[in-house]
C-alpha cells in the first residue's frame, strides 16, 4: 500500500497519465466485449437459414402471415406488446406506417418504424449493425443490390424455408410477382434472402402533344424519308430525340441519366439488349467489348448533342424537374416520373404526356430490350432481430397479394409488383390506365442492377468512368477500360470464386430473351 | 503518532482524501478517465483496423486476418490517393487565402474607428458562417446550374454563348466549390483578424505616426508584425478546417464528373461506406491524421518560439 508521502510524489502529471492509460484499457475492453461477436459470423453458406417446418394453412399469403404470428405466440416464441423495428427509407412512411398499425391491431404486437432519410445511409445503417449486432433493427427495406453484401455480412436470415412453409406467392399462381421480379427481387446465390416488395422497372415518357402533332409528322417525314413512329430500336429512338432537339425553344430531346450515380442505366440498357453481359463465367468483365464501346460512342453524341448539361452533372431529380417542367421532349426514370408527370400539381404538361416501350436492339432479325430495374426495394429479415419468423410474417402480410395492393396503390417509393394489380382500378387511378401495359410490358424484359458481392462499389467504378466519358473527361473506350481494371481488383479482393458463383445464379435472373440471346451468341453455353 | 494508531480506516481515508492535491486529483479523474477513453478507443480502434484486412461483408472483424503495413502501402501507391490529395490542396491553398485576403480587407476596413452602421455590418457579415454547411452547398449548388441565376445574368450581361458548364468542367467545378467555401468562411477570418486588430496596443502606432511614418509602413512593420500570431492561428484552423472539406464537395458536385473534383474525406467516405472497404479507409485516416499533426506542428512553431522569446 503506497504512504502518503509515496502519494505525494504522484505528480498530477503521473497520475493523469495512468489514469488515462487505464481508463483507456478499461473503456477498449469494454468496447471490444460490446463488439464481439454473440456467435462467430460465417460467410453465406454456413449463415442461418430459417427452420423447415410443414406449411402453415390459410387461404391466401395475408392469412397464413397472421396464421403464424399465432403460431409463434402459441409456441412462446413471440407474446402480445413485443416490440420490432423495421428500418425504411422515408419516402415509404406513407405505405409502411399505415401497415404497422393495421398489423399491430390484427396481431397484438408493436412493430416500429425506423426512418433514415438518405437511401445511402441504409446501407451505412445496416452494414453497421452487421458489424456491431445490436439487436436494433430487426428488419430492413432495402434496394434489391445490396442483399449480396447483407447475406455476405452474414446480416440478414435466409429465408428459404419460409418461403416454402409460408408460400407467399410470389413466383408461380395467378398473384405471382411480374417475373422475372419475382427472382431478383428476392434471390442471392439462389436462395431466398429477401421478400420483393417494388418494381423499379425503368419506363420512357415523352412529350405526345409534340409527337402527334400533323405538323412536326409532316418535317418529320420530309426530313428523313420516313413516317414518325415510336423508336423500337435505340437507333430509332436517337433519330427521334435528334428531330425534336429544339434548344432554342428551350427544349431538349431528352434526358437520359448521364450523372454520377445512375448513368450506367442507359448504357447498360442499350448494351444487354445487343447481347452484351457484364460479366463472362470466370468474372472477367465484358464491357469493354466492341458492343460495349460502340453503345458507349452513341449514347455519349446523344448526351452532348441532345441533353441539358445537368443530365451530367445533377442527381436523379433532374428528370423529376426538366420532363414536368417541359424542357425535354422525353425522359426516362422510374414509374413515379409518370406520376409527377400526368399531375397539374407537379407539372406543366399534364395532359400530354405519352409511354413508350422502352427501345431495343435488333440482334439477327430479332428485337430484344433489356430494361433496367434500378435499385428497387426489398424487405429482409435480421439475424440479430427478436424473432425473425414474426419478422418474416409481417412482411409476407405486407406484400400480399390484397393487403399489398391497398398499401402499394398509396403514394410512396413502392409501385407496382404483383402481375394482377396491373388489372385493379386501384393502380390504373394511380398510375394512368394508357401506362399499366407498358410498364407491365418493360418489367417483364426487367434486368437486375449488379447485385454480387460488392455491388455499390461496381457500380461506382462504373458510374464514375461512364460520367467522365460523358463530361468528355475519357473516351468510350479509356473509360470501359479503365472500369474493368477497378472490377478485376474488386473481384480479386472479394474472392473470385465466390463471386464467380454469385454471377453465375444472378445471371439466370435476367429476361428469358436475353438468356436465350446470350446462348445464340456464345456468351454463355448454360 | 498516539493519533494515527487510534484513527479508524474511515477516518484514515477521510484524511488522505482531504488533502489538497489529492482531492483536486479525485475531482479531475473521472472526467480524464472519461476524456482519454473516448480519444483512446476509437484511435485504437482505427489503428488496428489499418492494420487488418477487413469489410463488413468479409466476415466478422475480430477474426480479420493482420495485413500490417500493407493497407498503408496501397493507399501510397494508389494514384487516385495522390490525385485527391493533390486537389485538396489547392482548393486548400485557394479557398483558405482568398479568405484570408478578404477577411483581412474586411477587419482592416471595420477597424476604422468612425464607421458608420460598423455594429449593423459586422453582424451582416458574419451571418454566412453560422449557416449549416449543407445549406451553404445546395444553394451554390442552385446558383451555379446551368439555367441558374449565375448563367442567367451572364447571358443577360454578354450574350447566350457566355453561360458556362459550372459542374461539368473540372476547373470549373473546383472554382465554384472554392467560391462556397470563400462565401462562407472569409467573415471566420474576419472575426479573428478583427478581435486581434482591436487587441493590438496604440501605443507603438501613435509613436510611429509621430515620428512620420506612413500608413503603409505602420502596416507592414508595426500592425503585420504584431497580428502575426493571430493570422498563424486563423490560417492554420481554416487551412484544417478546409483540408477536410466534405459536405461542399458531395452536395455541389458529388466528387464528378468522373472523380474529378473529389477531395479527401469524401474518398475517405466512398471507401470506407460506399465500397466497405473500412480497412483501407482506417488506413487513409491515420495517414490524414499524421499529415495533419505534422502540418500544425510546423505551422504553430513560431508561436512557440515567441513563447520562448
Amino acid at each position: 500500500m503506497a504512504t502518503n508521502s509515496e502519494l505525494k510524489k504522484l505528480t498530477r502529471r503521473e497520475f493523469l497519465k495512468v489514469a488515462g492509460a487505464a481508463g483507456g484499457a478499461i473503456a477498449l475492453g469494454s468496447v471490444l466485449e460490446a463488439c464481439a461477436p454473440a456467435q462467430p459470423a460465417a460467410p453465406t453458406p454456413a449463415a442461418p437459414t430459417a427452420a423447415p417446418a410443414e406449411a402453415v394453412a390459410g387461404a391466401t399469403p395475408e392469412e397464413r402471415a397472421l396464421n403464424g404470428i399465432k403460431a409463434l405466440k402459441a409456441a412462446g416464441k413471440i407474446k402480445d406488446g413485443d416490440t420490432f423495428v423495421i428500418m425504411h427509407h422515408s419516402g415509404q412512411r406513407n405505405q409502411i406506417v399505415p401497415a404497422m398499425e393495421e398489423f399491430n391491431k390484427l396481431t397484438g404486437l408493436n412493430f416500429q418504424n425506423a426512418e433514415v432519410g438518405l437511401e445511402g445511409d441504409i446501407y451505412t445503417k445496416a452494414m453497421n449493425e452487421a458489424v456491431v449486432r445490436s439487436g436494433s433493427y430487426d428488419g430492413f427495406l432495402t434496394f434489391v443490390n445490396w442483399i449480396g453484401d447483407m447475406a455476405e455480412a452474414g446480416l440478414i436470415v435466409d429465408l428459404t424455408d419460409w418461403f416454402a412453409k409460408y408460400n407467399p406467392e410470389i413466383d408461380s399462381g395467378p398473384n405471382a410477382y411480374v417475373p422475372p421480379l419475382d427472382r431478383f427481387t428476392t434471390t442471392y446465390k439462389g436462395r431466398r434472402y429477401a421478400v420483393g416488395a417494388d418494381n423499379d422497372a425503368f419506363s420512357m415518357f415523352y412529350r405526345k402533344d409534340m409527337f402527334d402533332d400533323p405538323n412536326e409528322q409532316k418535317k418529320y417525314e420530309d426530313k428523313t424519308g420516313k413516317k414518325l413512329a415510336l423508336p423500337q430500336t435505340w437507333d430509332e429512338f436517337d433519330e427521334l430525340v435528334a428531330f425534336f432537339d429544339r434548344p432554342d425553344q428551350g427544349i431538349r430531346g431528352t434526358h437520359l441519366y448521364a450523372e454520377r450515380y445512375f448513368a450506367y442505366t442507359n448504357w447498360a440498357a442499350r448494351f444487354i439488349s445487343k447481347g452484351g453481359a457484364y460479366f463472362d463465367d470466370n468474372m472477367d468483365p465484358l464491357i469493354a467489348s466492341d458492343i460495349g464501346v460502340e453503345t458507349l460512342e452513341k449514347l455519349a453524341k446523344v448526351v452532348r448533342d441532345h441533353m441539358w448539361p445537368d443530365a451530367v452533372t445533377g442527381d436523379w431529380s433532374v428528370a423529376y424537374k426538366r420532363f414536368p417542367e417541359g424542357s425535354v421532349f422525353s425522359a426516362w426514370a422510374w414509374a413515379s416520373l409518370g406520376k409527377w408527370a400526368q399531375d397539374p400539381k407537379t407539372s406543366k404538361i399534364a395532359g400530354k404526356v405519352g409511354y413508350m416501350p422502352i427501345p431495343g436492339s435488333i440482334v439477327d432479325g430479332t428485337l430484344y430490350r433489356a430494361i433496367p430495374h434500378v435499385v428497387g426495394w426489398s424487405f429482409s429479415v435480421s439475424r440479430y432481430g427478436k424473432a425473425p419468423e414474426a419478422v418474416y410474417c409481417f412482411f409476407q402480410w405486407f406484400t400480399g397479394p390484397t393487403k399489398g395492393a391497398e398499401l402499394i396503390s398509396r403514394i410512396g417509393t413502392l409501385d407496382v409488383f404483383r402481375k394482377p394489380w396491373f388489372d385493379l382500378q386501384v393502380f390504373k387511378d394511380a398510375y394512368g390506365a394508357e401506362f399499366l401495359p407498358v410498364l407491365l410490358a418493360d418489367t417483364q424484359n426487367a434486368f437486375p442492377d449488379i447485385s454480387l458481392r460488392g455491388a455499390n462499389e461496381y457500380l461506382d467504378k462504373l458510374n464514375v468512368n461512364l460520367q467522365a466519358a460523358f463530361a468528355g473527361q475519357k473516351t468510350p473506350q479509356q473509360a470501359l477500360k479503365d472500369t474493368v481494371d477497378e472490377w478485376q481488383k474488386i473481384t480479386d479482393r472479394l474472392g473470385r470464386l465466390g463471386q464467380i458463383e454469385a454471377w453465375r445464379n444472378e445471371r439466370k435472373n435476367y429476361p428469358q430473351a436475353i438468356q436465350d440471346l446470350w446462348k445464340k451468341k456464345g456468351v454463355f453455353t448454360s | 503518532m498516539a493519533n494515527i494508531a487510534l484513527s479508524s480506516p474511515g477516518q484514515r481515508l477521510s484524511r488522505w482524501i482531504n488533502q489538497e492535491h489529492v482531492f483536486k486529483l479525485i475531482l479531475v479523474a473521472p472526467l480524464q478517465v472519461l476524456m482519454w477513453a473516448i480519444l483512446i478507443v476509437p484511435t485504437l480502434l482505427v489503428i488496428y483496423l489499418s492494420l487488418v484486412r477487413w469489410e463488413p461483408i468479409l466476415g466478422d472483424w475480430t477474426q480479420a486476418p493482420f495485413n500490417w503495413f500493407g493497407n498503408y502501402v496501397k493507399v501510397l501507391t494508389d494514384p487516385r490517393f495522390w490525385e485527391v490529395l493533390g486537389r485538396t490542396l489547392v482548393i486548400v491553398f485557394f479557398a483558405v487565402s482568398l479568405e484570408f485576403l478578404l477577411g483581412f480587407a474586411l477587419a482592416l476596413f471595420f477597424s476604422q474607428d468612425r464607421l458608420p452602421g460598423k455594429r449593423l455590418f459586422t453582424s451582416i457579415i458574419l451571418y454566412p458562417m453560422m449557416l449549416p454547411w449543407v445549406v451553404v452547398g445546395f444553394t451554390f449548388y442552385l446558383l451555379f446550374l446551368d439555367r441558374g441565376p449565375v448563367n442567367y445574368v451572364l447571358i443577360q450581361l454578354l450574350g447566350p454563348g457566355a453561360a458556362q458548364p459550372w459542374f461539368k468542367e473540372p476547373p470549373l467545378a473546383i472554382g465554384t466549390i472554392i467560391l462556397a467555401d470563400v462565401w462562407q468562411w472569409t467573415p471566420f477570418m474576419f472575426l479573428i483578424l478583427y478581435s486581434g486588430l482591436g487587441a493590438l496596443p496604440r501605443e507603438p502606432v501613435e509613436a510611429a505616426m509621430t515620428l512620420g511614418a506612413t500608413r503603409w509602413q505602420i502596416f507592414r512593420l508595426i500592425t503585420l508584425p504584431m497580428l502575426k500570431p493571430v493570422i498563424i492561428i486563423a490560417l492554420v484552423i481554416r487551412a484544417l478546417e478546409c483540408f477536410k472539406i466534405f459536405d461542399l464537395v458531395y452536395i455541389m458536385t458529388g466528387g464528378g464528373p468522373g472523380t474529378s473534383t473529389e477531395s479527401l474525406s469524401l474518398f475517405i467516405y466512398r471507401t470506407g461506406f460506399v465500397y466497405g472497404q473500412l480497412s483501407l479507409a482506417a488506413a487513409m485516416a491515420v495517414l490524414l491524421l499524421i499529415s495533419i499533426a505534422v502540418v500544425t506542428r510546423f505551422a504553430i512553431r513560431p508561436l512557440e518560439y515567441r513563447e520562448e522569446v
